[in-house]
């Protein structure tokens, strides 16, 4: 009789403790995904600048400046993991763009305010790449917890499914490889 | 310190008695207890007086501020307070009871020497201190070496005082004379239990929370490598760190297991085999291995993996050896072991069977008690936790003793042992 009960209590505790440790992996996925959102935010103010401060000094470069302007706004909207990875490589490509044709403009390039903006970005930029790598650790955390065995019994009681990784999958694979 | 100060108790029993012995096992490692938790609560506001760190803002350091903000995004932790200590010497430690009471600090030498990579590799590896709860493991393991070799140095003191407590002056009957003689027997065996527990379990748990340190060195530089997914910058600071011979003049003592490298000091000069069994680092050179695979394409993971399971394994060994002593220790400290040798040859009228005798147990009592003195004074090294509770069951007053023994005392006719009843109902 008190077996069964310390049984029991002790099952009981063990699924208590499960099923909480996946809603808590669940809410660092979430917040994991909001860090990247913060980070790409401040990035996307940074680049509006660095647009302002270049049609100061090279305003008839109209189409690199709009292609920017136009990957930024696409980028702001993007939702879900797959698609914000997309548009972001988009603006990177543009935003490389720009920045080349400034080396062209040697006033521009000596420009305090340019200068400035530039060593924000490239730290911006690197904190965007570790927000990325905390979610994508976050996640690997999370879809291993609900997919093996026995938690996966306590996720399908809460409906857990799997999460997107921010970047492709054979790119996510190639993650503990280390290059940066 | 403050062990010389838990030693005089040991003292204090020397001369009061050896039941005062065994009870102050329980007293002395309560005490380290609450001492050890409170510094461990208070980490990181003592961890800074000692060493002298200086916090700063992230006006004062804001590259050292940008850099632990991006290891903070990229391992979910809370930002830690920041410190500098001014100190020549490459080194960097992490203290704080949990992520929200953290702090990092580095030494000026690292600011000056290292590049920004370098830098935020070592910092990484202190954030992963923090985010591994390494602060609260180290604590444990300590607390399970102090209250070992409190056991053990409870028991040599407790068996010293049985063995050196004068004789009851004048002429004895025979039942005072072979009490007399089966106390200095079990002071000859707790002195023994004791001495083998030093020279056995002591430094086993010892050199086990070193090789838990070692291990949580290795997880942290891991864990550090992947919050910067940069082994090669770590690598290199450790080369710069463990190349460097500015000694270390932050008084560290007794914080060396916080800091990325082992702080140098001056002295020293154990064999080498010694100094890397009782070293709280692994061998630089090994650490700096480990890192080189990573950065030729060994997954981290694995790696991390590895050495999460060897510290695991060796922290499970560990708590096991520090519970085989802690639990009969405890038990002999609570329960006076006096019940059971006066007893012993002895029928129930002493002072001793009065406190159990009270509770009108003398009948079963004398059976038990032959098995009682047995399996208390052999097994209690090890495996007395069976053993040592199935008597209390056949005989439950005897738990009781510790405080019955305070009503025996008034009517305790043997002159020898007056003192003792008392003392140990203090304690109870």
């Amino acid at each position: 009789m008190i077996i069964t009960g310390v049984v029991v209590l002790a099952f009981l505790i063990y699924s208590i403790i499960q099923y909480n440790a996946i809603v808590q992996a669940k809410v660092r996925v979430d917040s994991a995904w909001s860090q990247i959102d913060v980070e790409l935010q401040r990035r996307m103010d940074l680049i509006g600048n660095l647009v302002e401060t270049v049609k100061g000094y090279a305003d008839h470069e109209k189409s690199t400046l709009e292609a920017v302007v136009n990957a930024r706004a696409k980028a702001i909207s993007s939702s879900g993991p797959a698609e914000s990875a997309d548009n972001q490589n988009i603006l990177n490509q543009a935003l490389g763009k720009l920045l080349m044709i400034s080396e062209g403009y040697p006033e521009l390039k000596a420009s305090d305010s340019f200068l400035n903006l530039q060593s924000e970005l490239s730290g911006s930029e690197s904190r965007v790449a570790y927000a990325r790598n905390y979610y994508n650790e976050s996640v690997q955390i999370y879809n291993t917890k609900i997919t093996s065995f026995p938690t996966n019994l306590y996720a399908k009681i809460q409906k857990a499914g799997t999460r997107e990784f921010f970047v492709p999958d054979d790119a996510a694979r190639a993650v503990p490889k280390v290059q940066f | 310190m403050y062990a010389i100060l838990l030693q005089l108790g040991y003292i204090v029993a020397l001369v009061a008695g050896y039941q005062v012995g065994l009870g102050a096992i329980v007293v002395v490692s309560v005490i380290a207890l609450i001492v050890d938790a409170y510094s461990y609560w208070r980490c990181d506001k003592i961890v800074v007086r000692i060493t002298g760190a200086v916090v700063v803002s992230a006006y004062e350091a804001p590259e050292l501020h940008s850099i632990v903000e991006e290891l903070c995004i990229a391992s979910g932790l809370p930002k830690p307070a920041i410190a500098i200590v001014d100190d020549p010497s490459l080194n960097a430690f992490a203290t704080g009871r949990d992520p929200h009471h953290a702090l990092v600090a580095v030494n000026t030498g690292l600011l000056e020497e290292l590049n920004k990579e370098e830098l935020r590799g070592v910092l990484a590896h202190e954030l992963a201190h923090i985010y591994n709860r390494d602060i609260f493991v180290n604590s444990v393991a300590a607390v399970c070496v102090r209250i070992v070799s409190a056991i053990a140095n409870g028991f040599i003191f407790a068996g010293i005082a049985a063995l050196t407590a004068p004789s009851a002056p004048g002429r004895k009957t025979k039942e005072e004379q072979d009490a007399e003689n089966s106390q200095r027997a079990m002071g000859l065996g707790l002195l023994l239990i004791g001495a083998l527990l030093a020279i056995t379990f002591v430094p086993a748990l010892a050199l086990l929370q070193f090789a838990i340190s070692r291990t949580r060195e290795s997880m942290a530089d891991l864990t550090g490598v992947k919050f910067t997914k940069d082994p090669e910058a770590l690598a290199s600071a450790l080369r710069k760190i463990t190349g460097s011979d500015v000694p270390t003049y932050t008084r560290a003592g007794g914080t060396s297991h916080m800091w990325i490298a082992k702080p140098q000091f001056i002295g020293g000069g154990l064999g080498n085999w010694m100094s890397s069994l009782t070293s709280s680092h692994p061998d630089p050179v090994e650490r700096i291995e480990t890192i080189d695979a990573v950065a030729r394409g060994q997954s981290v993971d694995m790696a991390l993996a590895k050495q999460t399971q060897s510290s695991a394994a060796i922290g499970f060994a560990g708590l096991l050896a520090a519970v085989l002593v802690i639990v009969p220790g405890y038990w002999v400290g609570t329960n006076p072991l006096g019940v059971g040798i006066y007893s012993d040859g002895y029928s129930t009228d002493s002072g001793y069977d009065d406190g159990t005798g009270s509770d009108g147990t003398d009948g079963t009592y004398d059976d038990g008690d032959d098995g009682y003195y047995e399996e208390e004074v052999n097994p209690d090294a090890d495996g007395g936790l069976g053993d040592g509770s199935a008597p209390v069951e056949e005989e439950v007053p005897a738990d009781d003793a510790t405080g019955g023994i305070g009503d025996g005392s008034t009517e305790d006719p043997s002159d020898d042992v007056a003192e003792e009843p008392d003392a140990s109902g203090g304690i109870g």
